[in-house]
């Protein structure tokens, strides 16, 4: 008792002592306190030179590295690249430190500066620092060694030392995008191929000949794995297929067709639906037990499921109260599923965000189709695009940007764009993703593995 | 205007944000700035509290973008010499609210 009062008393005094202190303060050399409460969302100028080799073949890949690195950071909505004509400071005088004044007057915020180097092993070494122009500071520096048919890949992952280090999030450029590569006129006789490139257009490859139909590939997120559905004697059937051996297996056999088919995030299971005597419902899979759960059971068709980042949700989409909605459960068997989307039109393919603060969806209405976003308990709705047919959303690795496809009406004959878009997480920044024939379906790798 | 509001009017031009960011809404930066009677910087800005550069990139790349701010927009205009006691130095605390829309 005596303690406490005594701890109390201690107190009041500190109080005292304190209080008086804490009023007079304003009134003396105070600094004077302003809220900003806005910016504008301007993308960041950078200045980009060319790296830096000293010889011939060396500085033509310095070019080049460059020019991959700006066409990154452009496209991303994010960053404005300076006109490298207008550069004071050389690539090789910047060596040495960048003269901060010079890159001021051009009123780069950040400054990129690199060279190229053959190692006496053949191997090469790339050198990248990032520059605070305003602030005159070094933000950070690598070097990478790899072979010279690489230079691609070493580009990307500077770009996404760049993206992280200036936006605090997790870049995107050294991903690929596997999707649907569709030929010949809409219809039972049009061709679908499974397709890959890199996240900018380049490398790209079929990976099916077209002599079966092929539909919503998906990547694995631990392995070079893709995960897809195709038809066997008329019947959808989910398959794997190893990116690198190019090997495919059926997954499993099951008694009904099997279909939307998607890894969980750790890359152990697949989760999927499967129909049965005119219902459908969710089935998860483990990879290396082969074990099968069956997760939801309604006379209702279940549909499109997706596991949260963490694995302990599953978001998919049900007409279980007559119109397709979106509905989520706890990631165990016959848990209780719960509606989250109550927007007027239906909501389809459902996606979780990787960073798990949304899902992204397809709404139709009144004969249109919408990409949207909103918060897993089904607040903050919002729709990103929208168009004759726009549908398939798929999440950057980062959580920032969504890629999806969009229809435009076919002609008499069955003719009619199909074609890839990105669109920013704040609707600006829309694009094509140029391929070379139609194209739907798209999903976005993870970030690769730097061994790929 | 009075000084407050034409500090704010131009340190929210000079500010680029990246929108869409994680947790932006939760995000509060404070920066010190110390001026000359021109509006000039009297010397660098600090980036106040023990947080910065302790692991939280996104923290740092924010605190970083809100000194550029401070860097670009200097020297401040249209300040009151008279009252260059009450705005010699200043403290921002830079908080993106305004710019998400709930």
């Amino acid at each position: 008792m005596w303690i406490s009062f005594k701890r109390r008393l201690t107190f009041l005094i500190a109080l005292a002592l304190v209080w008086p202190a804490m009023v007079i303060a304003p009134t003396a050399q105070a600094a004077l306190e302003i809220d900003i409460t806005k910016g504008n969302v301007d993308p960041l100028p950078v200045a980009i030179p060319d790296f830096y080799g000293a010889d011939a073949p060396a500085s033509e890949l310095g070019k080049d590295i460059g020019q991959v690195i700006t066409a990154n950071l452009n496209r991303s909505g994010l960053f404005r690249s300076l006109n490298p004509k207008s550069f004071i400071q050389t690539p090789e005088s910047l060596q040495a430190r960048p003269r901060f004044a010079d890159w001021r007057v051009l009123n780069a915020q950040a400054l990129v500066s690199g060279k190229v180097g053959v190692e006496s092993d053949g191997r090469l070494r790339v050198v990248f620092r990032l520059w605070d122009v305003l602030a005159g500071e070094q933000m950070t520096a690598f070097s990478y060694f790899t072979t010279p048919n690489n230079w691609r890949r070493i580009a990307h992952v500077i770009s996404d030392a760049i993206y992280n280090r200036l936006t605090g999030e997790a870049g995107y450029f050294d991903t690929r995008i596997v999707y649907v590569a569709e030929k010949g006129p809409r219809g039972k006789n049009q061709k679908k191929f499974l397709a890959i490139m890199d996240q900018d257009g380049y490398g790209h490859r079929f990976l099916t000949n077209g002599s079966y139909l092929v539909l919503t590939p998906r990547f694995s997120p631990s392995r070079q794995e893709i995960t897809y559905l195709s038809y066997y004697r008329n019947t959808p059937r989910v398959y794997l297929y190893n990116i690198d051996t190019g090997q495919q297996e059926i997954l499993g056999d099951f008694p009904g067709m099997t279909y939307a088919p998607r890894f969980s995030p750790d890359g152990d299971k697949v989760i999927m639906s499967m129909a049965r005597g005119g219902k459908s419902n969710i089935y998860v899979m483990d990879l290396r037990t082969r074990i099968i759960n069956q997760m939801t059971d309604t006379p209702a068709i279940d549909t499109s499921p997706c596991y949260s980042p963490d694995e302990k949700f599953i978001v998919f989409n049900s007409d279980r109260g007559g119109r397709k909605q979106l509905y989520v459960m706890a990631a165990r068997p016959r848990s209780v599923a719960k509606r989250i989307s109550f927007g007027k039109g239906q909501y389809t393919t459902p996606v979780w965000s990787p960073r798990g603060d949304l899902i992204a969806f397809t709404k139709s209405r009144k004969g249109k189709f919408y990409i949207g976003v909103m918060r897993p308990d089904g607040s903050g709705e919002r729709l990103l695009s929208g168009s004759f047919l726009d549908e398939g959303p798929t999440w950057a690795p980062n959580g920032r940007v969504l890629m999806f496809f969009r229809q435009e009406p076919s002609d008499k004959r069955g003719n009619g764009r199909t074609r890839l878009w990105s669109v920013d997480l704040t609707g600006y920044n829309k694009r094509e993703i140029v391929t070379p024939i139609d194209a739907s379906d798209p999903a976005w790798s993870p970030l690769s593995p730097l061994n790929r | 205007m009075s000084e407050i509001d034409a500090i704010r009017h131009q340190i929210q031009r000079c500010w680029s944000f990246p929108a869409g960011a994680r947790n932006a809404e939760k995000l509060v930066i404070r920066i010190k700035v110390f001026l000359n009677t021109d509006g000039s910087l009297s010397k660098s800005p600090e980036i106040v509290g023990s947080y910065y550069k302790t692991g939280d990139l996104f923290y740092d790349s924010a605190a970083e973008s809100a000194r550029r701010a401070v860097l670009k927009c200097a020297p401040l205009k249209h300040l009151p010499v008279d009252k260059y006691a009450r705005w010699r130095e200043i403290t921002l605390t830079f908080n993106p609210r305004e710019m998400l829309g709930g």
